[in-house]
């Protein structure tokens, strides 16, 4: 499958990328500079184009799928304004539509132990609603606060948020979003992932 | 009621006075009557407490009454910089600085535009499973802190800007991914479980290389699946024949292995420009299979190749080493005779012949065991070795032919950073290794005491030492220079630490000015042509 990837350049988009060429996809991205287009390729990435010159109608063209991580830092969540560029979405899922890309697998920056009020500060929730809203095949996740530890390849899926929940390795979420692009039984739906005992592919299903 | 319970607590009190006090009376009479102290006869009993805390002077110095700065061969904060960064993989300071800034000292030029952390040439691509320490509280007597698996970035060098060894003149070039590596320490130096652990966490780390030290490969070195630099010393252990001589058959064994990717020729070490002697006590039947003698009989090696007394023969030597093993073939050196090093790149121009690389072993380098008057006073310290043989390479037009290693006290990244700006293309660590295994610089490793399982073969003591805990330190440890190097290159304006340049050190003097790091040898030149010789000085009795 040709996967469009928007926000390669974080904590999440490395292990993305290589789990990615893993399962034998074709990861397609955007870096600001040349210097990061290497190292996004060296990572796994099979193509990188230049922030500076390029639209977004014209790379993703051709593509099946668009995995988009939403950027927070990593210690956004409670009580922290934290500013999700909506617009940044909005104007990727038009392109995405112009171009027939119907299947879009997206990492909510709304973390899975944030109260529903601070999920829904500046904005956070807004690019999801619209998705629901259009015809893409939608797959949102929400997730627990990431950090770089070796994936365990497990989680749990909960019902809703909860107040506290343990940290999840970047790794297990990018294996999360990967699994879940050809995966139906994932589709238009939203899933809240934390670290638990269930193989994530099981998980899933 | 019997005699024995009437008197019994008397007895008991009386003698656990008496018994001291006879012990007492008795090592007075002792101290009295010896003749090898002075102190002791005059004050008897008294004078012992000299020698107690002369005995404990360096514990006493390095854990209360020396500052952060003070102390040698590593000072408390160089000491505490190593251990934290192997234990925590976290090298923050707070505050500022402890180096004492009126002193003569190389800065490093930072550049008023430096290279944003986006547009360095750096290689993170494959993380690093590795284990970490966090502190959770830390009060006056106690610390609470907890151990946790992290992937850590490794920091290699981009496969444009690795270092490659030896190539274009050998079957098997040595590529490296990083410019810090482990300097020779052998088997039998250090424990098994030193050897073990730092085998391992290099490993690791990956990027970097483990130097076997003249004693050999033991399985030890090959625990951890590093690649190796194997010492040939002038003892020639592991590549001999029983006889002594050198066994070519032993030396294509060792060329064969997977992990041994270049071969040391050491003509000297920095503290160590001597012979080696090895104790029949300490020769093992594993080290004796290890270094290819025989067990319980003491070993005593030359101070030189007895074989080889010119560069002709040397480079002869070197080159049968490569065509046969088919692997770099490099020698260590230690810098004093100019001259003669001079020679030596005026042959490698005419010749063609030399060797892949170049370790060049500052003055202050460490030993196992050495005399005071060769640690202290024989070699130039590294500072000075490293561009003299630098430019003499260049003067000639061979220096692309040659890798330059450095070592020398270079444990944190600045003096990792000043080396590279000098000269070396990669560097060489030893004790800053012992540190990140545990080291507590007891300074006892010729006396096989060590109390902390580091320079000691005696299994007791090694049982203090656990493998699977410091080797992520080692790890943590070589990581932790790598980005330190990078943040150097970028403070100096440059994507990588190859790219590091003498034009990027400055010099400031005691009295605040500063010079350029020039040429080193144009400078030697100059003094010479001013200074007038000694035989032009006027006499000494002006009659």
């Amino acid at each position: 499958m040709k996967v469009f990837v928007f926000g390669s350049g974080g904590d999440v988009g490395e292990y993305l990328l290589k789990k990615l060429a893993q399962k034998n996809h074709q990861a397609v991205t955007i870096a600001e500079s040349a210097n990061r287009a290497d190292e996004l390729k060296m990572v796994g990435a099979a193509e990188v184009y230049l922030a500076a010159d390029t639209s977004y109608t014209e790379v993703l063209a051709g593509c099946d799928a668009i995995i988009y991580i939403a950027g927070t830092s990593p210690h956004a969540g409670e009580d922290n304004n934290v500013l999700v560029d909506h617009e940044a979405v909005t104007r990727a899922m038009a392109a995405a539509k112009q171009q027939q890309v119907a299947r879009l697998v997206y990492l909510s920056p709304a973390r899975v132990d944030e109260s529903a009020i601070s999920q829904n500060t500046a904005g956070k929730k807004i690019p999801e609603e619209l998705m629901k809203l259009d015809e893409f095949t939608y797959t949102i996740i929400h997730a627990s606060r990431g950090v770089h530890k070796p994936g365990k390849g497990m989680i749990d899926i909960i019902a809703s948020n909860r107040k506290k929940a343990a940290d999840l390795p970047f790794e297990d979420i990018a294996e999360v979003l990967v699994e879940s692009l050809a995966n139906k039984a994932t589709y238009n739906k939203t899933l809240n992932i934390t670290p638990g005992i269930i193989p994530i592919k099981k998980a899933l299903t | 009621m019997g005699k024995i319970s009437k008197y019994l607590p008397t007895a008991i009190i009386g003698s656990t006075v008496a018994a001291p006090l006879a012990y007492i009376a008795y090592i007075y009479q002792k101290d009295n009557h010896q003749k090898q102290h002075a102190v002791l006869r005059n004050f008897p009993l008294l004078g012992r407490v000299r020698y107690m805390a002369e005995h404990v002077g360096p514990e006493l110095r390095q854990y209360l009454f020396s500052g952060d700065n003070e102390g040698l061969p590593f000072s408390r904060i160089q000491y505490e910089d190593i251990v934290k960064a192997g234990k925590y993989n976290d090298r923050l300071i707070g505050f500022g600085s402890d180096r004492n800034f009126a002193e003569d000292g190389f800065y490093i030029r930072n550049s008023l535009f430096p290279k944003l952390r986006t547009e360095l040439r750096i290689d993170n691509s494959h993380k690093v499973a590795t284990y970490r320490y966090v502190v959770d509280h830390e009060g006056l007597i106690s610390r609470k802190e907890h151990r946790e698996e992290i992937l850590a970035d490794p920091y290699y060098l981009r496969d444009e800007d690795a270092i490659v060894i030896g190539e274009g003149y050998c079957r098997h070039p040595f590529t490296i991914k990083g410019q810090v590596g482990m300097s020779a320490m052998s088997y039998g130096a250090l424990g098994e479980n030193a050897i073990t652990a730092l085998s391992k966490g290099l490993g690791i780390a990956g990027g970097t290389w483990m130097n076997t030290g003249e004693g050999g490969i033991s399985d030890y070195h090959l625990a951890g699946d590093t690649d190796l630099i194997m010492q040939i010393g002038p003892g020639l252990f592991g590549v001999r024949t029983p006889g002594g001589e050198f066994s070519w058959e032993a030396f294509k064994e060792k060329a064969a292995m997977e992990n041994v990717k270049a071969f040391e020729v050491k003509l000297a070490q920095g503290a160590k420009t001597r012979g080696g002697h090895l104790e029949g006590n300490k020769v093992t039947e594993e080290i004796a299979r290890i270094r290819l003698i025989e067990p319980g009989k003491t070993v005593n090696s030359p101070n030189r190749f007895t074989e080889y007394d010119s560069f002709e023969k040397l480079f002869a030597f070197i080159e049968q080493l490569r065509e046969v093993g088919g692997k770099p073939v490099g020698m260590k050196i230690v810098v004093g005779d100019v001259e003669g090093l001079e020679e030596m790149a005026r042959i490698m121009r005419d010749t063609g012949k030399g060797p892949d690389f170049i370790t060049i072993d500052g003055g202050e380098g460490g030993t196992g065991a050495t005399y005071q008057e060769l640690a202290d006073s024989v070699g130039l310290p590294i500072m000075t070795a490293l561009p003299i043989v630098d430019e003499l390479l260049r003067q000639y037009g061979v220096r692309d032919r040659v890798k330059l290693i450095a070592s020398g006290k270079l444990v944190t990244p600045d003096k990792i950073a000043m080396a590279l700006a000098l000269g070396a293309d990669l560097v060489n660590i030893a004790r800053g290794f012992m540190i990140s295994v545990g080291c507590i610089m007891a300074e006892v490793c010729h006396t096989n005491t060590c109390p902390v399982g580091v320079a000691t073969t005696d299994p007791d003591l090694q049982d203090g030492l656990i493998v699977g805990e410091k080797m992520y330190r080692v790890a943590n440890y070589v990581m932790s220079l790598r980005a330190g190097l990078f943040n150097i290159a970028a403070a100096t304006g440059v994507e990588s630490p190859t790219l590091i340049e003498r034009k990027h050190l400055t010099h400031k003097d005691i009295r605040g000015r500063v010079s350029s790091v020039g040429s080193m040898i144009h400078q030697l030149d100059q003094k010479e042509k001013q200074e007038k010789p000694v035989e032009d000085l006027p006499p000494k009795n002006n009659l």
